[in-house]
């Protein structure tokens, strides 16, 4: 479905990715992992379409089609979501007012008649159950005044209306109490098929423990520099970065 | 004159006509109007060598061959109404066609004849209530304009209420449909004695594609604890000039939310003037103008705090596209005497093209020293970040500005009251955008 190639990036000069590779099949969710600076965001960001970066080398394709070409709204209409670690706040704009503009965006893009208002409803009431979130909160500015984990639930509220075929979650499970993380997790969980992908962006094996990742990956440096079965993230629980830090500095 | 300057010509000439009409016929407003200033200098027409001026040129306008007569077809003004959605509500509708009240296209509620009317018609029923409103903002008359006002006095809204009472609802349609350049000098006189109440909306458009120039004085005088509510609706063409000045004197626990909402004109320059003289006053002033083309809006406020304990909250957005070019500037004055007032000014922009442009000047003066006083004006861009969101959730970059743009100025058209005009001026911001 996705298959990153060789791929680098930079902003102002700075380079930030330094040839990634990652190939990740429909069914399968992918953690990535990695120290502070990493390149991690970065990575969700250009898949996402992201302007600011400029990608110097490599490609990516999106189940056959040259991703990088696309305008951010194409991808998210091919069915590219990105959960964001810091998502946006806008006043004057609800999660309603825009969503259902997105959908019927994407549904044009596919051939699709535009939903109509009852279903709209219907569906928007069925997923807020998914993500035990408020109608409220929907109704309110975006992000305005949303506490962490808000803002977080929100996010996979969106997902789960939009039903992407990828979706990249960026430190969803941050500022999630356990809870929330549970809730998201089963959320997650009960939208994930075998013709969709999940790669989720995290710190820490907690939220492994919920949703189960078929391989986890370390970022460093803007390389994935480790890559292994859900076992890995335990032992990165356990062990930190060092370890790998020190592997890096001997190959180098 | 000999001082007249071959640019100003047309306007002495203009106001010889005036001159010559009004000797010919007493006026309505007649016996009241008389220690009003009067005397036109051509040669102090304002110019952008004047501070207040600056940006504002009104060389155009005052190259424009101005009549005194105009003719104008009811049917088409009829039909414009009905297209208003605040027109089909129950409330009182003024019209003024030309400067002359449209009774065939007005409807008033007879019952509160002596309270709400037209100018004129309140000068021969009520004749000694107007005269305790008529020429209180007589301090500021600053310029040339507000003479040309004084001379011409066209017929305008006339609320006169007593204590305590509620007027209905009032809508006001000032408009000018003429197949040559015409321009309307309309007056407007509101008293609202203690703890009186009521709501204006004024809407000012103009049909055709003759020059057409709005000069209106409002002068209104709210007593203690009485509450006004005054929305303006400028919609006008690029033919269209405005120039008007609207003066408010407010008295003790008085209330006032007035909103000033600016969508199209070649030229619109806005006085208000708001005195607040007396203590525990609720003044809030919002504006919001969306401009394209060559249209330029200025508004120019002064809130004068007189008294101690006051608060005045003044909200103005600007949404500037085209070669457009937004005018704000903004005194407040906080006497000795006014300790323990709360003034509080903003002013934002956006600048959706770069040809637009924005000019914004806060002027405070403080002489008290227990005060709260507040002010900031931002001018930039629709944020990058939450576009790409939006675009990153499948709309279009078009449909996320679009958004962006109407979140922008739903944050005025949410404070206006009346949910047929917040429909109105939504549409219009829909068909903008
Ligand atoms: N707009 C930018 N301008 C300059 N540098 C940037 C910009 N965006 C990211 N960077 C830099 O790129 C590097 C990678 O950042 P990125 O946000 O991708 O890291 P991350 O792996 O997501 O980290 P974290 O775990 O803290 O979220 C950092 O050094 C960051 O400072
Ligand atoms: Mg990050």
């Amino acid at each position: 479905m996705l298959s990153i190639h060789n791929l680098h990036a930079s902003i102002e000069g700075k380079k930030i990715l330094n040839g990634i590779n990652l190939e990740v099949k429909a069914g399968e969710v992918h953690a990535i992992m990695g120290p502070n600076g990493s390149g991690k965001s970065t990575l969700a960001s250009i898949l996402a379409g992201r302007e600011e970066f400029e990608v110097t080398e490599g490609s990516v394709d999106f189940t056959g089609k040259d991703l990088l070409e696309l305008s951010p709204e194409d991808r998210a209409r091919e069915g590219v979501f990105l959960a964001f670690q810091y998502p946006v706040e806008i006043p004057g704009v609800s999660t309603i007012n825009f969503l259902k503009t997105a959908i019927n965006q994407i549904r044009e893009y596919k051939g699709e008649k535009p939903l109509d208002a009852g279903t709209f409803l219907k569906t928007m009431k069925e997923k807020m159950k998914l993500v035990e979130i408020d109608q409220s909160l929907l109704n309110r500015s975006l992000n305005e005044g949303f506490s962490g984990g808000e803002k977080k639930r929100n996010e996979i509220f969106q997902m789960a209306m939009l039903e992407p075929r990828l979706a990249i979650l960026d430190e969803t499970d941050s500022g999630l109490d356990i809870d929330a993380l549970r809730i998201v997790a089963n959320g997650v969980n009960k939208l994930k098929n075998p013709d969709n992908a999940i790669i989720l962006v995290t710190h820490y094996q907690r939220l492994l423990d919920y949703i189960v990742p078929d391989h986890v990956h370390v970022l460093y440096k803007g390389r994935i520099v480790k890559s292994g079965g859900k076992e890995l993230a335990l032992e990165l629980e356990e062990k930190g970065y060092d370890w790998i830090k020190t592997e890096q500095a001997e190959i180098a | 004159m000999n001082l007249a300057t071959p640019t100003t010509d047309l306007l002495h000439h203009y106001h010889a006509a005036l001159l010559e009409h009004h000797s010919m016929m007493t006026h309505p407003l007649h016996g009241l109007s008389d220690q009003l200033n009067k005397d036109f200098d051509v040669s102090k027409w304002p110019t952008t060598r004047h501070e207040e001026w600056k940006y504002t040129s009104l060389k155009a306008l005052s190259q424009i061959e101005f009549s005194l007569e105009a003719s104008s077809d009811s049917k088409k003004l009829k039909s414009y109404l009905e297209s208003l959605p605040f027109y089909h509500t129950e409330a009182h509708h003024l019209v003024f066609v030309n400067g002359l009240f449209h009774s065939e296209l007005s409807r008033l509620i007879p019952s509160e004849e002596k309270t709400v009317s037209s100018t004129y018609v309140h000068a021969s029923l009520i004749p000694e209530q107007l005269a305790k409103v008529i020429g209180i903002s007589c301090p500021a008359e600053r310029d040339e304009l507000r003479k040309l006002n004084n001379l011409v006095l066209h017929d305008g809204l006339s609320i006169q209420l007593p204590k305590g009472q509620t007027a209905t609802q009032v809508y006001v349609y000032q408009l000018i449909d003429s197949e040559q350049p015409f321009a309307v000098h309309s007056r407007n006189l509101i008293h609202l004695a203690e703890n009186a109440e009521c709501k204006v909306v004024e809407h000012f458009a103009a049909f055709g594609n003759k020059s057409h120039w709005f000069n209106p004085t409002t002068e209104i005088q709210i007593d203690a604890h009485a509450r006004l509510e005054y929305c303006l609706i400028q919609t006008q063409s690029d033919v269209g000039f405005f120039t008007g000045l609207s003066y408010l004197r407010q008295s003790d626990s008085s209330q006032l939310s007035h909103h000033t909402i600016s969508t199209g004109g070649r030229l619109i320059r806005n006085n208000l003037d708001l005195i607040l003289d007396g203590s525990h006053i609720e003044s809030h002033m919002n504006g919001l103008y969306m401009l394209t083309n060559d249209t330029l809006v200025d508004n120019h406020t002064l809130v004068d705090h007189q008294r101690p304990h006051s608060n005045s909250n003044e909200f103005y957005k600007g949404i500037m596209d085209g070669k457009s070019c937004g005018v704000f500037n903004g005194k407040i004055f906080v006497r000795q005497a006014a300790q323990k007032t709360n003034a509080f000014q903003s002013n934002r922009n956006i600048v959706l093209s770069p040809d637009a442009s924005v000019y914004t000047k806060p002027q405070l003066e403080i002489f008290a020293d227990d005060v709260k006083c507040s002010h900031g004006a931002t001018s930039g861009q629709l944020d990058e970040e939450s576009i790409f969101y939006l675009r990153s959730r499948g709309l279009s970059h078009a449909q996320a500005k679009a958004l962006l743009t109407k979140a922008f100025a739903g944050e005025i058209v949410e404070r206006i009251p009346q949910p047929e005009l917040r429909a109105y001026i939504e549409q219009q911001i829909d068909q903008r955008f």
